[in-house]
């Protein structure tokens, strides 16, 4: 029958297809989407864990005794019954820093991951997760992720690349890195992203005797740090939100951001338990919009508002007076008035304490009352309301809540207004002040100080410091940077004042995420100022385009690391595992290198490191291979599981104990579990008596006390004074001018302030483009703005904007809402992922295929060709892309910032023009000059006071502060060639002397 | 030939595919699948333009054809009435989960869907060689076909047919042979199963009443198409709305008039039709033609409309279908064909009284 051939063939036709599908399924060497085995064993009913969420939900787990062989139904198959077999194997989330537990669930048979769910027992993220944690399964599966060592072929960014071994890759890399260490002892770069680890890999740059770790922490949270060190010693914050009767937060970057699941966890359950939560943020974030009260701040006004809450609480006399007496450096204080170093603004009252018979008495604290007093008369309600533009009554009912806290005050900042403004770090330390008069430091409900709750254990030898100081990353003009200046070295290495021979970019995209992009490009394009770039990465990036070797690294369930947050008053370390090798070891394979256990040849970094540092100095004379010879076997190079084995049985207190308790070795009860508690509660530690010798005397007592000079809280900081920033606005907590003050920015004239930095919490900043189901969920980011700047300038919600910076302009749509303050925009900074050619480099779903031009003047400029695009691969998903908008790339378009003090990018831009875009703009546009770009950086650098000129020591940065990889000290000392300048911030550094020396 | 096991996985891709297709039109992404397959290859637009083509699927389906079970054989024919509740009560018996957030159950794009769900269960059963579950999807799949979908299709493809859109045309033609063609494949003794397993369980021949005792079964009350005829033309209300409203409903008339259909009458008629919704249009079309005698034209039209449908059900009673899955659709067609005939009996009366209003039997008895 005619009919029936017909449908005949166009069965055939379908089968055909099927079966081409089927073929391609797996790709080279065998990736694809997992595959897993039935077996005829069925679930059995076993007694769950069982974890209550505070809203009353709750979730189960398998118990662990069952986590070598569970057996459940696949769930996908439903209405069919089929079994599968797995062994669960416990990891830690690699996606942000708070290191939440996860559990892989691996297929018996056929090792490959059926999904990642929460781990129950980790006491941070307790068994919950947020959407990145399972999306790393979509990591792992991504087809477009990296599998095999690549090298450029033709010109750093042509985009022509060969496959090589790994063998030619670590050779040649150990050599020129060697070669470098033979010459200098700078000459060494590792660039890191996100750690996402405790310590390994810092042990390694150090063995190579080399000042060379980078990091993004300056453009991140280094005022935030700066501001935490200057009273405490300690660089960040470590809220206990459960406990507290206030939670305030500047911002809600933590909170909806990379510390998303175990704070908001706990901020929940402190809620339920009545506390009050505070949000400051000049738009309505998640948390803003869960708060009790939402301040919407004018940018750079936070720390008006604080010190008008703290003048509440001292003019009122409703501060913990007991506590600012034992633990604050008051005496010292009343000395700097005495000297003169510290004014008053009330002359008799000075002349009084200058009059006191030093050294005080106890009784004399009621001076230094008097003094905070004088000092914060001015701060009233009304100025604070004024400045922030915010109604009185909030911030009354904020100072209201704030004095009746009865020290558990939970206070949080890390990026937002202390990373936004210029003077930032004044926020961080206005905060503290609260924390310090409200007597919430270190107690429960309070806030405590990050390494009080983080607990990182000691390797089997740890090498001295470096004899190096790093002039790239620690330039004189910022003894106070916390910490390099990371994002200025495309602007240093511009201006001559070194270079690079070997450039580590780890999980790092240094010219998508930084400020002034295109400068980066430039860098990175120069051979003869970076003379090798390797990017390790999983999935192809921006920068990565640019790089010598593309070398292929492991997601969450694919390496080994060590890792602790401070995500609430307890201590914990969690260890990442490459999930299938530990499968396959309990499985009774042997197993070397995790790359046998990975996809393609994905390394894990710790082997790596350790390959190429022995490789390094192959025959020891470097004095770098005796760092990575096993301590079990002398001589031998050591073996990953030898590492962590070392770490487990030495030093995490109770570990080996809690292992013997259940008949296993440490290591295997780290295997097994992923997590141990050190701590369930750690409170004031600096009550402690201190060891002989150490501490501080605090009401005739030897007492822990805190890691400042004077081992008390600072309020008057001696270190700034002497730094050459003797000015009240610096030594004590004090508002400082922000660059987009009110003053600085003329609404009238169309002026505005981009907030640029806001986080979306299903987002990974450069690292989500390699997961489509966290892309599906939030993938562009259009400009916010108020109804009434939109009616000014005559845009409606999906209009195209054109936003001029310092330096450039870029083209996005609009989003009007009344979710952010008049004369304010506000973009995320996750999104506008680009790629320069059609089917290589970012996943075409993910990011737009843009055209690239620059002319003969530095004038960049990046237009999309296409937005994105479904695309076809083993996995069907990748061709459900159904939106093209994947965001703008704002950074490229935004001047360097870097603050004075704490060398921090204040990411708070003057727009200084929005309106409408004009006919030819399109989405995604952008436009740079990079002459102007340097011109903005030598205007803030001009803002410095270098260490030659300041340094009361000889020193180039204060010693008692924290600093990564802390050299020996004499390497602090200034180097002897005077390093001259010219008038025009062209810089022309000597070659450290001491650098060169240090053989 | 296939075994059947390659042929519930090609059927799956198949009612999968069309699915698709009637859910979403021919899509950029779906035009490249279509190409794949020649007999939609040669009916697809050339050249293809994503405009035009979801211009063409939106005026089909939603102007012009509507593709929804209900509207083809629910009396009222209205969406979301007893016939979509029947569709759901099918999906519940097979564990099917439709998604009914854009369109409802009994949307041609959800009951191939099911199929293909069926369809797919049926391969994964014959993968894991559980002849039980084989033999269950396979009734379900017969069960469906029999109840839902074959009921329908047969007169929604002659409506499409004269849509002029020749690809859509081409489309539900190949439907049509898809779902007879497995129908007919899961006839006892034709699937392999008993080869394979010591038990038979037989197919067993039911009707689409599978859920017996189920309150949303049809109402057996339906009654025969030429008694209602008869019925209508004995009533005195009778007028012309109310043999407007018969010939709309299909599972009356046996006729599915699209908007286009009424329009094509008006021109050939000569009278105008009007425009909005298919009621008012073919209401303006029979008033205007009685009134302007153009009401002979009028019938004409519509019988060969009867006639030429009727000629192409049969053809696929004899080369796609069973004869029995359109003989329920020749009999309504021969029970309107002889409302027509009566009507054109009296049609000189009735081209008399333009000027009496609506009340067309008792003008016509006068």
């Amino acid at each position: 029958m005619t009919e029936q051939s017909k449908i005949n063939r166009l069965l055939s036709a379908l089968l055909g297809r099927n079966s081409d599908v089927r073929r391609t399924s797996k790709g080279e060497g065998g990736f694809g989407l997992p595959e897993f085995a039935s077996t005829d064993l069925k679930p059995e009913p076993a007694p769950m864990t069982i974890v209550h969420h505070p809203d009353g939900r709750m979730s189960q787990y398998p118990p662990v005794e069952k986590w070598d062989d569970w057996v459940e139904w696949d769930g996908k198959l439903w209405p069919q019954r089929v079994a599968r077999r797995y062994m669960l194997i416990p990891t830690v989330c690699f996606n942000c820093e708070s290191a939440c537990g996860l559990l892989a669930y691996v297929d018996r048979e056929t090792l490959e991951v059926k999904k990642f769910e929460g781990n129950p027992v980790h006491p941070g993220s307790r068994g919950r997760n947020c959407a990145k944690g399972p999306a790393t399964h979509n990591q792992t599966y991504d087809p477009e992720r990296i599998l095999y060592p690549l090298k450029r072929v033709g010109k750093r960014g042509e985009g022509k690349w060969k496959r090589i071994t790994w063998e030619e890759a670590l050779s040649d890399i150990a050599g020129q890195m060697r070669e470098s260490r033979l010459k200098r002892r700078d000459g060494i770069v590792y660039h890191v992203g996100r750690p996402g680890e405790d310590g390994y890999t810092n042990r390694c740059i150090v063995a190579w005797g080399v000042d060379g770790h980078n990091s993004h922490t300056n453009i991140c949270s280094s005022s935030a740090r700066l501001g935490y060190a200057l009273w405490s010693g300690f660089d960040r914050p470590s809220p206990d939100h459960a406990n507290a009767r206030v939670i305030l937060l500047i911002s809600s970057h933590l909170e909806t951001g990379h510390y998303f699941n175990p704070h908001a966890q706990r901020i929940i359950e402190g809620k339920m338990a009545g506390a009050k939560l505070i949000t400051m943020d000049p738009r309505l974030s998640n948390t803003a919009s869960m708060s009790d009260l939402w301040l919407p701040t004018w940018p750079g006004s936070e720390t008006t508002v604080l010190l008008a809450i703290a003048n509440y609480l001292i003019q009122t006399g409703r501060y913990d007076r007991r506590f600012v007496r034992r633990w604050v450096n008051w005496r010292e204080t009343l000395a700097a008035i005495r000297d003169g170093k510290l004014d008053l603004g009330d002359p008799a009252l000075q002349a009084e304490i200058a009059g006191l018979a030093f050294p005080l008495s106890e009784d004399d604290f009621v001076y230094f009352d008097r003094a905070l007093k004088a000092l914060y008369r001015d701060f009233t309600f009304e100025r604070a309301a004024e400045e922030a533009q915010v109604p009185v009554e909030r911030i009354r009912q904020a100072a209201e809540w704030i004095a009746d806290c009865d020290g558990r005050l939970a206070a949080h900042v890390w990026r937002a207004a202390s990373i936004g403004n210029l003077g930032g770090w004044q926020v961080a330390r206005a905060l503290f002040f609260l924390n310090v008069l409200t007597g919430s430091v270190g107690t429960r409900g309070g806030t405590s100080g990050n390494e009080w709750n983080k607990f990182v254990p000691k390797p089997f030898a740890s090498p001295p410091g470096p004899e190096a100081w790093n002039e790239l990353h620690f330039p004189i003009e910022y003894p106070f940077a916390h910490y390099e200046m990371s994002f200025l070295l495309p602007h240093f290495l511009e201006e001559g004042r070194g270079s690079i021979d070997v450039y580590f970019t780890r999980v790092y995209n240094p010219m998508w995420i930084n400020p002034d992009g295109f400068m980066w490009l430039k860098a990175l394009r120069d051979e003869s100022k970076i003379k090798l770039h390797v990017a390790l990465t999983p999935t192809w990036s921006e920068s990565a385009w640019f790089a010598d070797y593309v070398l292929p690294m492991g997601h969450g369930g694919e390496r080994h690391d060590l890792m602790s947050q401070e995500t609430h008053a307890g201590q914990w370390i969690a260890f990442r595992q490459p999930v299938r090798r530990v499968a396959m070891e309990k499985l009774g394979r042997k197993v070397r290198y995790t790359y046998e256990a990975n996809p393609g040849e994905v390394w894990e970094e710790n082997e790596f490191w350790i390959e190429l540092s022995a490789r390094m100095d192959p025959d020891g004379s470097l004095g770098v291979r005796k760092w990575f010879e096993s301590p079990y076997r002398p001589g031998e190079i050591i073996t990953v599981e030898e590492y962590y084995r070392w770490i487990f049985e030495n030093s995490v207190p109770g570990l080996p104990e809690a292992a013997a308790a259940e008949g296993l070795t440490p290591l295997q009860y780290m295997r097994k579990y992923g997590v141990f508690e050190v701590k369930r509660e750690n409170y004031t530690p600096y009550e402690k008596p201190a060891p002989a010798g150490k501490g501080v005397e605090v009401d005739g007592e030897r007492k822990v006390g805190f890691e400042t000079p004077s081992g008390k809280l600072e309020f008057f900081s001696e270190t700034l004074y002497n730094w050459g920033w003797p000015e009240r606005e610096y030594t004590i907590p004090w508002p400082l001018k922000s660059h987009v003050h009110p003053d600085n920015i003329d609404v009238q004239k169309g002026e505005m302030v981009l907030l640029p930095n806001f986080r979306l919490p299903t987002l990974i900043h450069t690292r989500s483009a390699n997961a489509k189901w966290l892309y599906e969920i939030s993938h562009k980011n259009p400009v916010w703005m108020h109804p009434s700047d939109a009616e000014r300038i005559g845009v409606k919600t999906g209009d195209l904007v054109r936003v001029t910076t310092e330096i450039g302009y870029f083209v996005d749509t609009v989003w009007v809402t009344e979710g952010i303050k008049p004369g304010v925009i506000a973009m995320s900074h996750h999104l506008g992922r680009w790629r320069l050619q059609e089917d290589l480099g970012v996943n075409p779903g993910m990011s737009a295929l843009a055209r690239l031009e620059e002319d003969e003047e530095g004038r960049f400029k990046l237009n999309y060709i296409h937005g994105a695009r479904p695309w076809k691969s083993f996995d069907p998903d990748t061709e459900r892309i159904w939106w093209e908008d994947v965001g703008v790339h704002q950074n490229l378009t935004h001047a360097v910032h870097p603050d004075p003090l704490s060398g921090a990018h204040c990411w708070l831009q003057k727009a200084v023009n929005v309106r409408k875009a004009d006919p030819g703009d399109r989405h995604g546009d952008v436009w740079v000059d990079t002459n102007r770009s340097m011109q903005v950086y030598r205007e803030w650098l001009a803002l410095t006071r270098p260490a030659n000129r300041f340094s009361p020591d000889g020193n180039r940065r204060p010693l008692w502060l924290k600093r990564p990889l802390k050299p020996q000290a004499a390497y602090y000392k200034l180097p002897k060639v005077a390093i001259s300048r010219n008038g025009q911030g062209g810089h022309e550094v000597e070659q450290p002397v001491i650098a060169k020396a240090g053989q | 030939m296939f075994t059947p096991h390659q042929a519930a996985q090609a059927y799956a891709q198949a009612f999968d595919l069309f699915a698709r297709l009637y859910r979403h039109g021919l899509t950029p992404a779906l035009v490249i699948e279509a190409a794949q397959l020649p007999d939609l290859a040669a009916v697809a637009p050339q050249p293809y333009d994503a405009d035009e083509a979801a211009a063409a699927f939106h005026t089909l389906f939603a102007m012009n054809v509507f593709p929804y079970q209900s509207v083809f054989l629910d009396p009222d024919g209205l969406l979301g009435g007893g016939e979509t509740d029947r569709v759901r009560a099918g999906y519940r018996r097979m564990g099917f989960v439709v998604d009914e957030a854009n369109e409802p159950a009994d949307h041609l794009a959800h009951e191939l869907d099911a199929l293909a769900f069926l369809c797919q269960a049926e391969a994964e059963a014959w993968e894991d060689e559980r002849w039980d579950m084989v033999a269950r999807a396979q009734q379900l799949q017969a069960d469906f076909l029999d109840g839902h979908l074959l009921r329908w299709l047969p007169a929604f493809t002659a409506a499409v047919q004269r849509q002029e859109e020749p690809f859509y045309a081409g489309l539900a033609e190949l439907t049509l042979a898809l779902a007879a063609e497995r129908r007919r494949s899961l006839e006892p003794g034709r699937l392999g199963v008993q080869r394979a397993r010591d038990e038979d369980i037989a197919l067993t021949p039911r009707s689409h009443l599978n859920g017996a005792g189920d309150a949303l079964t049809l109402t057996p009350a339906d009654e025969p198409p030429a008694q209602r005829v008869e019925r209508l033309l004995a009533n005195p209300q009778t007028d012309l709305d109310a043999i407007a409203a018969f010939l709309l409903t299909p599972a009356y008339s046996g006729l599915f008039l699209s908007r286009r259909d009424i329009g094509r009458l008006g021109r050939a008629a000569e009278a105008p039709h009007g425009f909005g919704e298919r009621r008012q249009m073919l209401r303006t079309f029979l008033r205007s033609a009685a009134e302007f005698d153009r009401f002979d034209a009028a019938l004409a039209g519509l019988r060969s409309l009867v006639e030429d449908t009727a000629w192409t059900l049969r053809r696929w009673g004899s080369e796609t279908v069973s004869l029995s899955t359109v003989q329920p659709w020749l009999d309504r067609l021969s029970a309107t064909r002889r409302l027509l005939e009566t009507l054109e009996a009296m049609s000189p009366s009735a081209s008399q009284l333009r000027n009496h209003g609506v009340n067309f039997h008792q003008n016509a008895i006068e």
